[in-house]
């Protein structure tokens, strides 16, 4: 554990100080994302604006599903951010480098990456807690925490299709976008069935069960939504070495250094 | 000889996505109805009888299908261009005797039969379930013309941002804005006249207006004076984003090295 920490520090490090080697790039794509998500704000009050409250929803609900969402994203992709990215190297051979120490590899596999533009999602999701939810601040930020980890975990679920399919690119890439872009919007203003199949799937816990504890300022459910969080990453990782059983290596060689 | 080249992309793409219409097209084509889904999910909450003062329910739901195939008709160029910057590819395909914005707009109109095929295919049965058959031949027929005009506008727009990379090595902040601009100010989500008059004047007058918001609401609500005015206006924005494409080539190609040997 002591031994992971250790990796993990000098890994964060190591981005953070790819990501300022190329400046310029790195704030661009902070900004950008922070703008882009920005913009949702906008459209959610013109969209409200004309529909009125939905199932007692409004605009600001709306804007705070969407934040926690954008938050649980940035978390997700900043400190783990080779989620959703794991298939390209099983498809090209390159999961053998995640293999080769004594780290556990599902753990060294995720941190390999860092997103730089998920510290956008990461400042508009905070900015967006701080504003509509700051009377609830600690039950918010552990909200979102908890649905950052029923996210990691669909990633995590995603890419272990990789290990069993064959060309798994374009399904990965659609599963991501539908489980990304579907938990963001306020799910609970659906109509009965279609609100079922968003719980069901658990993708309503992505998002929408989080605001969902903050509107109820309900600690007893957000211990619910820990139980959730913590059987779908259990799950998710039995799955994902379940699937690294299968994996064959394709003897190509890299070094990092 | 350079028509032919160009011809043989577009041939090349399409046949590629005909063998590979399920592992290609179809995921593609799912993420779409998923996004007709929720965003029609939104609208069927609330009972209406008329949105925005001028659609009926089944308008609506037509109109949001629409915006949602247009626009995710030949998405990705931004990305590609990104990626032979990044990568110095463009230096390769520079050097090929044919335009290298040209064989890219080969390659996107190459990409879009069957991806819009494979969404038709499964967003049609969904418009019919939600909004009805109410579709009408002509408008379906000059609407199809519109939609040619409006992927064309659509893609000089990213040709533009992409080539942005040759300056900063990175288009990614400039697409994700431009994607949502597309939502805001396209008409993505509901249509421009939810935005109040004086506003409402500029958004309708800009580019993604053209791209998505008229075209969709000519495919559900035709009249030949917005028709005429719609096509007129697109060929003027393809004529303009034309030539700032060609002027950004034109002081692109000067930042790229060929190394040889």
């Amino acid at each position: 554990m002591a031994d992971n920490w250790r990796v993990y520090k000098e890994y964060f490090r190591l981005h953070l100080k790819t990501a300022m080697e190329y400046r310029f790039n790195f704030f661009a794509q902070t900004i950008g994302m922070f703008l882009n998500d920005s913009i949702w704000i906008v459209l959610w009050f013109l969209l409200f604006r004309e529909l009125g409250t939905i199932n007692g929803y409004n605009a600001a609900d709306a804007t705070l599903v969407f934040g926690i969402g954008a938050l649980g994203f940035g978390l997700v992709f900043v400190f783990f951010g080779n989620a959703n990215n794991i298939y390209r190297s099983v498809e090209d051979g390159g999961f053998d480098f995640y293999l080769m120490t004594p780290l556990d590899e599902v753990f060294h596999a995720y941190l390999g990456r860092m997103m730089y533009s998920a510290i956008g999602d990461v400042l508009f999701g905070m900015m967006i807690i701080l504003v509509l939810a700051h009377d609830q601040l600690p039950l918010a930020l552990c909200a979102a925490m908890l649905g950052a980890i029923v996210l990691f975990a669909f990633e995590m679920m995603i890419d272990s299709l990789s290990f069993f399919v064959s060309r798994p690119r374009k399904i990965s890439a659609m599963l991501h976008r539908i489980c990304v872009s579907v938990s963001v919007w306020p799910v609970d203003t659906y109509s009965a069935g279609l609100r079922g199949v968003m719980y069901l799937t658990m993708v309503a816990f992505i998002a929408a069960v989080p605001r969902n504890v903050v509107a109820s300022a309900s600690w007893s459910m957000l211990g619910w939504l820990a139980v959730v969080a913590t059987l779908l990453l259990t799950t998710s990782i039995l799955l994902f070495k379940f699937g690294l059983r299968r994996y064959e290596s394709g003897n190509m060689m890299t070094t990092r250094t | 000889m350079t028509f032919a080249a160009y011809r043989g992309l577009f041939k090349t793409v399409v046949k590629e996505d005909m063998l590979n219409f399920f592992g290609d097209s179809m995921p593609s084509a799912v993420v779409t109805l998923v996004h007709c889904l929720v965003t029609v999910s939104i609208y069927a909450a609330v009972q209406k009888t008329l949105f925005y003062g001028i659609f009926s329910w089944g308008m609506m739901v037509w109109y949001l299908i629409f915006a949602q195939v247009i626009l995710s008709a030949g998405k990705g160029i931004i990305k590609e261009i990104n990626a032979d910057i990044q990568t110095g590819a463009v230096a390769t395909a520079m050097s090929k005797p044919y335009s290298y914005p040209l064989s890219l707009y080969a390659t996107f109109l190459g990409s879009i039969p069957m991806e819009l095929f494979g969404t038709l295919l499964i967003v049609i049965p969904f418009g019919i379930f939600m909004g009805g058959a109410m579709l009408q031949a002509h408008a379906i027929l000059f609407g199809v013309l519109l939609v040619f005009f409006a992927v064309t506008i659509n893609f000089l727009i990213s040709l533009c941002i992409g080539m942005i990379a040759f300056w900063t090595e990175d288009a990614d902040p400039y697409m994700w804005l431009y994607s949502k601009l597309m939502f805001l100010v396209g008409g993505m989500f509901f249509p421009l006249d939810v935005f109040p008059a004086t506003i409402g004047v500029i958004v309708k007058a800009l580019p993604p207006a053209f791209i998505i918001y008229y075209p969709a609401k000519l495919l559900v609500k035709f009249s030949w004076s917005e028709f005429l005015y719609v096509a007129g206006m697109q060929l003027l924005y393809i004529a303009l984003l034309s030539s700032i494409a060609y002027l950004m080539f034109k002081r692109a190609t000067k930042k790229v090295m060929v190394n040889g040997g």
